[in-house]
């Protein structure tokens, strides 16, 4: 083996072996809804009910600091993640025990951390690549519903003119940023301009407006009319503002979900779905 | 581990967290739960900056870039119960999110954020990403002096 000390190897790769499991409403340690402390990629291939069931994290203090899991939504239907009851163990700060729950959506990839000695904290991609919104564990059960619900974030930029590239609007700043708002409808983009984006909360905006024409929703980042904006990756727009932000709270809005609909966005933003209907972009 | 040797497939893995102390000087950090240096070395995967020697302008120094292959990562857990500076080590015109961060500029962390750093390449330096505890990315992080 070309690995000279074995506690830090060099290697060519890693494969770690995913370990399915189904969501389920099961509390019992050992049961196929808890993730075995060892594993480190797992897929919830199922649920067994609706989206009530849930999985349970491995007690906090059987890993070690920095320990991370990767999970991903596979099974058709969203589901919650627990931390093991009455450990009080918190999920983005949250006790996640079982009074509170954190939300992962169908096809999302969810990367936990464990952070203190008492809590983990996640994040996630959507299936577009797009950032997600910061999970607040609610005790909010599952309720369908159809709503597009558009979200609508802080900065809209709302590029009027009806330009004929399919640009991303770049977006104008300059500035290093994260926010990876993707949005995903269909049309050609409008002039890859404008983008304002005042917003400062970039990076956190769940823009994912998949909804097509959903219109207003301007995720913070850029150009997002509805029209607009291309495939997903466009307007991955850098804006930025120059603050480099700090204050978490900007996009955080612990508000969240406001509608845990199926639909993709349970958007999180502080002035969410201002309605649904929105006025469709000047544009196409 | 697998029998596939620098190609490992295994059902997990965990790594013994690196722990470290913010400061002004420039100290090898190790997994000793008394450790107290700021240096990263480039083995470690997971570091847990506990402290910090005197207040928001110590710092913690990462691995030079030429020592650690393109696309590496680890991540950094900021529990110093203070903000701290990371910076990448001194003349060496290294960079994070494309900011030289030797010294003269540093990147900011936050108490209590998680920071996933990666290695681009030699020239590009590094991109790190931060996240606070209530599980949101922060906007991107611009070193400054």
């Amino acid at each position: 083996m070309a690995i000279t000390d074995s506690l830090a190897p060099r290697l060519d790769g890693l494969s770690l072996h995913p370990h399915y499991i189904q969501a389920d409403h099961n509390t019992t340690a050992g049961t196929n809804n808890f993730i075995p402390y060892e594993k480190a990629v797992v897929i919830v291939s199922a649920v067994t009910t609706d989206e009530n069931d849930f999985i349970v994290l491995p007690p906090i203090a059987d890993v070690p600091i920095g320990h991370r899991v990767r999970i991903i939504g596979s099974a058709g239907r969203d589901f919650e993640v627990r931390t093991p009851a009455s450990s009080n163990t918190t999920i983005n700060d949250l006790d996640s025990d079982g009074s509170n729950e954190y939300h992962i959506a169908d096809r999302e990839v969810h990367e936990f951390i464990k952070r203190t000695a008492t809590g983990w904290v996640a994040f996630a991609l959507n299936s577009l690549g797009a950032q997600v919104t910061a999970v607040v564990p609610d005790n909010v059960s599952y309720s369908p519903s159809s709503s597009v619900s558009a979200s609508i974030s802080p900065s809209s930029s709302r590029s009027p003119s009806a330009s004929t590239s399919p640009s991303s609007s770049v977006s104008a700043s300059l500035s290093p940023s994260s926010s990876s708002s993707a949005s995903t409808s269909p049309s050609a983009s409008l002039s890859p301009s404008s983008s304002a984006s005042s917003s400062s909360s970039a990076s956190i905006s769940p823009s994912s407006s998949l909804s097509p024409s959903a219109s207003a929703s301007s995720s913070s980042s850029a150009s997002l009319s509805p029209s607009a904006s291309l495939s997903p990756s466009s307007s991955a727009s850098a804006s930025q503002s120059p603050s480099a932000s700090s204050s978490p709270s900007a996009s955080l809005s612990p508000s969240a979900s406001v509608s845990p609909s199926s639909s993709q966005s349970r958007s999180l933003s502080p002035s969410a779905s201002k309605s649904p209907s929105a006025s469709p972009s000047p544009s196409a | 581990m697998g029998s596939n040797n620098a190609s490992p497939i295994i059902d997990g893995i965990w790594f013994r967290p690196h722990i470290g102390k913010a400061r002004n000087d420039n100290t090898g950090m190790n997994t000793d739960a008394s450790s107290t240096g700021n240096s990263i070395p480039p083995t470690a995967k997971s570091i847990s900056v506990e402290s910090v020697e005197t207040d928001a302008n110590d710092w913690i120094t990462l691995p030079s870039l030429a020592d650690v292959p393109n696309g590496h990562e680890f991540i950094i857990l900021a529990r110093a119960g203070a903000n701290f500076e990371m910076r990448t080590p001194a003349l060496s015109g290294e960079k994070i999110n494309d900011i030289d961060s030797d010294g003269t500029q540093e990147y900011l962390v936050t108490d209590t954020d998680t920071v996933i750093v990666r290695k681009v390449n030699n020239t590009a330096g590094w991109v790190a990403q931060s996240i606070t505890k209530l599980g949101a990315v922060r906007t991107a992080v611009i070193p400054d002096a």
